[in-house]
């Protein structure tokens, strides 16, 4: 199967009949960019049940360098290449009345990382040319993220002296995160994600920001739409006699917004 | 860059893309949960009740785990199963390992072993090949030594946990029989503990039965 699909894939890259235009479009200029971006990281629906469990919205950041080729008809092609830091959060409130046993307290932690991940990205577009000075542009597109960061933990937590001999398991928090994988996971893939890209920038032409440079400010959205490497807790709860009370589970989708600006080297 | 270029490279990151990320054929690990201590008639094949009879040589405990799962995550799943074929089955971890069971008779059962006392030392295990809640399963008198059995559950790959229709669940389960029969007939209940590395513990009770010599 895995040869089949390398055989297919490999005949729409070595075949230029497969991939011409017609002679419609010619070549064009190619501009690039720098850009750097402040993003919002939207975590808090990241979790499927938020009882003892909780995730947090946070902020991040990306720079990186983009090839913005716009063809006369006015359609962008722009891959482009760049670092993306997020941060994450995660806190669990687990009390310890929920376990059946007489006991006050409750089991508290906070876990915190931050994804560095290396991203390609390849959009395309249309420019709207508003006046002599400027241009709208929308461009969406997909992202192939590798992340460079990442850790793996296995964490039973106990609870001391609830039985007078035997500690009592009260919760086993797995968390995955970054371009780590567990011991369970035995395949021998690269770790690898795909995300959708869409974003608006309205753009200034040369002359009108910097003399001789064009400049960008966008808006940006971005979510996860597939990949084995994804971010990802899980914790269970225990009550007596491992009493199984749930799991729950954050499963990052990797939704942010940003906000953007980007100058023409 | 021309078009040809562009599309020439958008079909090569989509082949590497799936070529890295295609396959999620993946382990799983599991915690146990409370286990269940059952005893069956092996004539019937039936789980006995609360002060039910059964006869000494006709009786054997089951010991059925249920298990928490811990299974990895893959978004693509559509691509994972077109490449799962070529990969191996993924191995199986017990996230806790066991340091040692223990079986004691809450009731005196004979003269050498009188209520509340270890009876682990006059058990034969029998490993999953026997399972009475299963009718297509035959009896097994393949038994192995406690340590062994330990050793099983707690070596990767070895002793896998498997869908339990009857508990609607996946279980890790074994078998064990007493080697003496009880001195006289009469009501009978036992319990299994379990005892982790990490200085946990696990047990359960049977039922309360009767067991005839």
């Amino acid at each position: 199967m895995r040869i089949f699909i390398v055989a297919v894939f490999s005949l729409l890259v070595i075949n230029p009949a497969s991939a011409q235009t017609k002679g419609k479009l010619k070549r064009g200029w190619i501009n690039t960019f720098l850009t750097v971006q402040a993003d919002y990281h939207l975590n808090n629906d990241d979790i499927d049940s938020s009882r003892f469990m909780k995730s947090s919205n946070r902020a991040g950041g990306q720079f990186g360098l983009s090839m913005v080729r716009m063809t006369r008809h006015r359609v962008i092609l722009a891959p482009s290449i760049g670092i993306k830091v997020a941060q994450q959060k995660l806190a669990i409130d687990f009390p310890l009345s929920n376990t059946g046993y007489n006991i006050s307290g409750s089991y508290s932690d906070e876990m915190t990382f931050t994804n560095v991940n290396l991203q390609l990205k390849f959009q395309g577009g249309y420019s709207f040319l508003m006046n002599d000075k400027s241009a709208l542009e929308m461009c969406t597109g997909l992202i192939f993220d590798f992340p460079l960061s990442g850790d793996y933990q296995e964490t039973l937590i106990y609870e001391e002296g609830l039985d007078p001999q035997y500690r009592e398991l009260i919760a086993f928090k797995r968390m995955a995160w970054g371009r780590q994988k567990s011991a369970a996971n035995t395949n021998t893939l690269f770790p690898v994600n795909a995300l959708f890209d869409f974003s608006i920038d309205y753009r200034f032409l040369e002359g009108a920001l910097f003399k001789g440079r064009s400049a960008k400010i966008g808006l940006n959205i971005c979510t996860l739409v597939g990949g084995n490497f994804n971010n990802r807790t899980d914790v269970t709860f225990f009550g007596k006699d491992r009493a199984r009370l749930g799991r729950e589970t954050f499963n990052d989708r990797q939704l942010s917004a940003g906000l953007s600006f980007s100058i023409e080297l | 860059m021309n078009n040809i270029s562009f599309a020439r490279l958008f079909s090569l990151v989509a082949v590497t893309y799936l070529l890295l990320c295609g396959c999620d054929r993946r382990g799983s690990s599991f915690l146990y949960l409370k286990p269940h201590l059952a005893v069956y008639d092996t004539t019937n094949r039936t789980e006995l009740l609360v002060n039910e009879e059964a006869q000494y040589g006709r009786t054997i405990f089951s010991v059925i785990i249920p298990v928490e799962e811990y299974k990895e995550a893959a978004i693509l799943p559509l691509v994972g199963k077109a490449y799962a074929t070529s990969i191996r089955d993924p191995g199986i971890i017990s996230i806790e390992k066991i340091r040692s069971i223990k079986i004691m008779t809450l009731r005196d059962y004979n003269a050498l072993h009188k209520a509340g006392s270890d009876m682990t030392d006059s058990c034969i295990f029998l490993s999953n090949t026997y399972r009475p809640w299963d009718s297509t399963y035959k009896y097994s008198s393949a038994s192995q030594s406690l340590p062994r059995l330990i050793s099983e559950l707690n070596n990767d790959d070895r002793y896998p946990y498997e869908y339990n229709s009857h508990y609607s669940n996946s279980t890790v389960s074994f078998s064990f029989l007493f080697r003496q029969p009880p001195a006289v007939a009469g009501q009978q209940q036992f319990v299994i503990k379990f005892e982790t590395e990490e200085g946990a513990q696990f047990s359960d009770t049977s039922i309360l039965f009767n067991l005839k010599p």
